[in-house]
């Protein structure tokens, strides 16, 4: 699913900061979901991509900037605007000693636009009978129990903080599929965070990046895969030293071989590549999550065992 | 609210039952507990066991409810996930606090109404049971709610435990000391302060649900309940760090001075204390070696004297309260007042029903009513007999052998079931009578009783035959707080007078006693005068020194403001309070204002520089100054638990502390630096970077 040119906004995020304490969690991130988008919201853990989905539906308070969803203030949310947000926590938390069926009943008392339907083929589709019990279900039901919960008032806004953490591939698949239902609808978004960068690959049009709190990323997939560049230059002999370039991600030595990662690749570099005097240099492509992995992992160069000792 | 009513009535049901059931053997194990004590066998629903049941049961129950509602639920993602709906915070709070009192409620009241019914039904205590009996159990349920509501808010304010979350259960514990005493002789007012309590706990429950933990953001009512409860913890916490260090601090213990008579008729002045032991002097002040008063049983060298009032005449409007000790709602003597007569006869025991004005007798093995005593004479099993004409004056809560109705003085024969009139003195009323005992061991009885009348006290015999009769000679509106003693020649009687029960306790301090020596006749032979005893040196203690300094000068003006309005108003009472402050109280009312008011100046300079050290507007400033100089040192604490603190950090271009939520430095007006670009960003606004093409 792409923008829709001109659409409103759904969730605008303007220069948040939070601190907790005196440890600052995310640093001046702005940041624009469009309406229609599956956005994917990337980071390694801790790097406050919970804290922003709780900032901006409203359960923190910002330190500094601001948080809208709908254009509503995150910090005054009212009722109605969260009857139009779906929200899946990465708990896959259920009322234990509650039924399927008195779930979705308890659920269904606070949501106006309550759909049976989806409720009933959502469950179906992870197997879930009414009269199970909550606390009796295994971890992938539980969390397809969470989405039907989720699904059913046909929310506008999907908002889902990791959904498939800890569940097996089939369930994972099964999340997915139920999850892309409720965008048959061109006008409603999905804004999820994930580790699962193939699950992200396979939905998202849109990924934002956070890293240390900031945002380092946001843009297509697609923009994402292209703008991180993975060569291979070989050498007669061996490598030169890698000079420091801007945007090298990460650079592994073997004993003829030099492999760079690099992102936003300019012809000033390529030219810098080139003046390291290789036979040849080979692009290679990445996936969504090499590409993630080189980007938000430790960067500089790699240690290599050769020959029986440790070089650099 | 239907919905998360249901879902809070069905989660914590059984836990409810738990509490019952729990509570409910606890209850009842105290009510049925044999005690070593008579007078607190035969209290029932007063025994303490069963009171200290249901004081901290109740407790119990709601904090464990309130908590087991809250907190299970406060992992950060189940949190969310059940604020995230379509409904207002405020009423998730009002479904859970609905739901949790109705479950605190199955959880206390069918257990002691089981109590009520297993005490009413006849046969199972020999004691009456009367409906006032269930005030301190009802009292007590009334403050386990304050705690329930307590839980929610120690559950959902946001903050480290042992800050503002703690301090709301010890609000709770502050009233439950209210609740607890046995010096308020209203039911109503410690309930009313246990419901008042639970309201404001509610209500910054409430507060602490709308927001994410911040004061400002709260609506101003939540914003006063929050202050509200964390001013009492503080002020709670505080009383208990007193009394903890005053245990610990006890050094030079003063046990007492007090007047004594010895049986050849000297008055002494008996001094003790841990280190010195006692020391006895006459009143000039020499000290007396006699080593009858420094050995064991000295007692009996001493003359026994018994009171017979406690005021006389009735100026005050008192008549029904002599007695303070036996007016509390939580003790047993206002309602139900052991007869001493009861103790001839083992099989039976005897009670006065002050309410009801009559004696009712039950069998103690079979536990069965005997029948009841009244001015009409002795009616078997549940009739009813008529009241006694006028109240009894109850001294230390029992009824003696003799005792008096309006102008008329009875002797107790429980065994005959009747009382026998023995004097009557029409168109006056007896302020008191009791039976004389003649030394200070009080099994030596005279058969002698004494009768205080307006203006004289009468001695008489069992069958109320006049043996003296003994003028007053002080001013009885002040000294009427009489007791008696009979030298061993029974020829010589001894009044001490001192100062009148209704007469502030503080001023009673400063006033002096007497004793008057008379014969049979009333001739009077000899009048001493005792000084006030004086406060031993150093008395005066550094805790009471230091809880004067910290007194709140709102409380203390607003005290003397309440009993301005009310003398306006047309009070006596606060008219008098109001003359007593600004008359001989005013050195004290003086010394106390001053510390008081000088400690609370310091405090709140020190609130406006702390304040605006931390970046706080001026308005706020003065404003937590304020509340500081109104509430003294509580106040300051209450302002650093309940203010939202600012979190500061190094400034990047000046290096000093800024508060992380301004846009700029308060010290160099620099704004927040902007992230550092690494040229790793993508974004796709940005201009695409040129394809490079390798040869591969």
């Amino acid at each position: 699913m792409s923008d829709q040119p001109g659409a409103s906004p759904v969730i605008e995020i303007d220069h948040l900061t939070k601190f907790y304490g005196t440890r600052e969690i995310v640093t001046d991130m702005s940041l624009t979901v469009p309406r229609g988008s599956i956005y994917g919201f990337l980071g390694r853990n801790g790097m406050g991509k919970t804290t922003t989905i709780r900032i901006f539906l409203g359960f923190e308070d910002p330190t500094r900037g601001s948080a809208r969803v709908f254009g509503l203030d995150s910090r005054s949310f009212p009722p109605e605007a969260r009857a139009r947000i779906g929200y899946l926590p990465e708990g896959h938390h259920v009322y234990g000693w509650m039924t399927v069926k008195e779930c979705g009943q308890f659920q269904a008392s606070h949501f106006p636009a309550w759909n049976q339907d989806i409720f009933e083929t959502v469950l179906t589709h992870f197997r879930l009978t009414p009269k199970m019990k909550a606390g009796h279900l295994s971890r992938g039901q539980r969390a397809g129990l969470c989405l039907a919960l989720t699904l059913a008032p046909e929310p506008e806004l999907l908002v889902l903080d990791d959904p498939a953490l800890g569940l097996d591939p089939v369930a994972r698949r099964s999340l997915l599929q139920s999850m892309l239902y409720v965008t048959r609808k061109a006008d409603r978004t999905i804004f999820f965070s994930s580790h699962l960068l193939s699950d992200v690959e396979r939905v998202a049009d849109r990924i934002a990046v956070l890293d240390g709190g900031v945002l380092q990323a946001d843009c297509t997939v697609e923009t994402f895969r292209q703008q991180i560049r993975h060569f291979v230059l070989k050498f007669r002999e061996a490598p030169p030293p890698v000079p420091d370039f801007p945007g090298l991600l990460e650079s592994f030595r073997t004993d003829r071989e030099l492999a760079l990662t690099l992102v936003n690749l300019t012809p000033e570099i390529k030219n810098r590549l080139d003046a390291l005097g290789p036979v040849s240099i080979e692009p290679v492509d990445l996936t969504l999550e090499d590409a993630f992995i080189s980007y938000v992992g430790e960067r500089g160069e790699k240690t290599f065992f050769m020959n029986g000792k440790e070089t650099k | 609210m239907k919905a998360m009513l249901w879902k809070e009535l069905q989660e914590n049901f059984k836990w409810a039952v738990l509490a019952m059931i729990g509570l409910g053997l606890a209850e009842f194990y105290g009510l049925t507990e044999r005690s070593n004590y008579y007078d607190d066998e035969s209290a029932t629903l007063y025994k303490s066991s069963f009171l200290m049941s249901t004081s901290f049961g109740c407790a119990a129950v709601g904090l464990i409810l309130g908590l087991i509602q809250i907190l299970p639920e406060q992992r950060r993602d189940q949190w969310a996930a059940l604020l995230h709906r379509p409904v207002t915070r405020a009423t998730i709070f009002r479904g859970k606090a609905f739901a949790g009192i109705l479950l605190y409620l199955v959880a206390t009241v069918p257990p002691f109404l089981t109590c009520i019914w297993y005490t009413t039904t006849p046969g199972h205590f020999s004691s009456p049971f009367v409906p006032q009996m269930v005030y301190p159990g009802v009292a007590d349920i009334c403050a386990g709610a304050m705690y329930y509501f307590a839980a929610l808010f120690v559950g959902l304010r946001r903050g480290a435990w042992y800050g503002t979350r703690a301090f709301g259960f010890l609000a709770a514990v502050v009233v439950s000391f209210f609740v607890d005493s046995e010096y308020y002789s209203l039911f109503r007012v410690p309930v009313e302060a246990a419901v008042l309590m639970a309201l404001v706990l509610f209500t910054a429950g409430w507060g602490a649900i709308l927001t994410n933990g911040t004061l400002r953001d709260q609506p101003w009512l939540g914003r006063f309940a929050l202050v509200t409860v964390i001013f009492y913890g503080v002020c709670g916490l505080g009383a208990i760090t007193i009394i903890v260090i005053s245990m610990f601090s006890i050094q030079n213990y003063y046990y007492g001075t007090q007047y004594q008579v010895d049986v050849d008729g000297r008055p002494l002045k008996f001094i003790s204390s841990k280190n010195a032991g006692t020391t006895v002097m006459d009143l000039s002040g020499n000290i007396i070696h006699d080593k009858r008063f420094t050995t064991g049983g000295s007692y009996n060298y001493l003359l026994c004297f018994n009171q017979v009032s406690t005021y006389i005449g009735d100026p005050h409007q008192l008549k029904d309260e002599r007695n303070g000790f036996s007016r509390g709602y939580r003790t047993n003597q206002t309602y139900v007042i052991i007869a001493d007569g009861s103790y001839d006869n083992e099989a039976e025991r005897w009670y006065y029903l002050p309410q009801e004005r009559q004696f009712v007798g039950y069998y103690y093995k079979t536990n069965q009513r005997i029948g009841a005593i009244g001015q009409n004479g002795f009616r078997p099993g549940y009739e009813p007999a008529a009241p006694f004409a006028g109240y009894v004056p109850s001294i230390y809560g029992q009824i003696q052998s003799i005792v008096e109705f309006g102008s008329t003085v009875y002797h107790n024969d429980f065994d005959q079931r009747k009382l026998t009139p023995i004097l009557s003195e029409p168109g006056t009323d007896v302020f008191g009578a009791t039976p004389l005992r003649s030394y200070q061991d009080q099994t030596l009885s005279l058969n002698w009783g004494a009768v205080a009348l307006l203006d004289k006290m009468l001695i008489i015999d069992k069958i109320g035959s006049i043996i003296a009769t003994l003028p007053y000679h002080q001013n009885m509106d002040r000294w009427g707080n009489l007791s008696v003693a009979v030298k061993p020649g029974k020829d010589h009687f001894f009044i001490q007078y001192e100062p009148s029960q209704w007469i502030d306790y503080k001023e009673q301090r400063t006033m002096p006693s007497y004793y008057e020596e008379m014969d049979a006749k009333g001739t009077l032979l000899n009048t001493y005068t005792l000084p006030p005893i004086e406060e031993p040196s150093g008395s005066r203690s550094w805790q009471e020194y230091i809880a004067e300094c910290l007194l709140p000068p709102a409380f203390l003006f607003g005290d003397i403001g309440y009993e301005k309005v009310g003398a306006l108003c047309g009070s006596e009472r606060l008219a008098k309070e109001l003359d007593q402050t600004f008359g001989d109280g005013w050195g004290y009312f003086k010394d106390i204002s001053i510390r008081s008011s000088v400690t609370s100046f310091l405090l709140a300079l020190l609130t406006i520089a702390w304040t605006r050290r931390m970046h706080f507007s001026w308005k706020r400033a003065w404003a937590w100054a304020a509340f500081v100089l109104a509430f003294n040192l509580a106040g300051l604490i209450t302002f650093r638990l309940v203010s939202d603190w600012p979190v500061r950090v190094k400034c990047p271009q000046c290096s000093r502390k800024r508060p992380v939520e301004e846009n700029l430095c308060p010290h160099c007006g620099a704004s927040w630096p902007t992230p550092v670009s690494h040229g790793t960003e993508i974004f796709d606004l940005r201009e695409a970077a040129p394809e490079a093409k390798f040869a591969g």
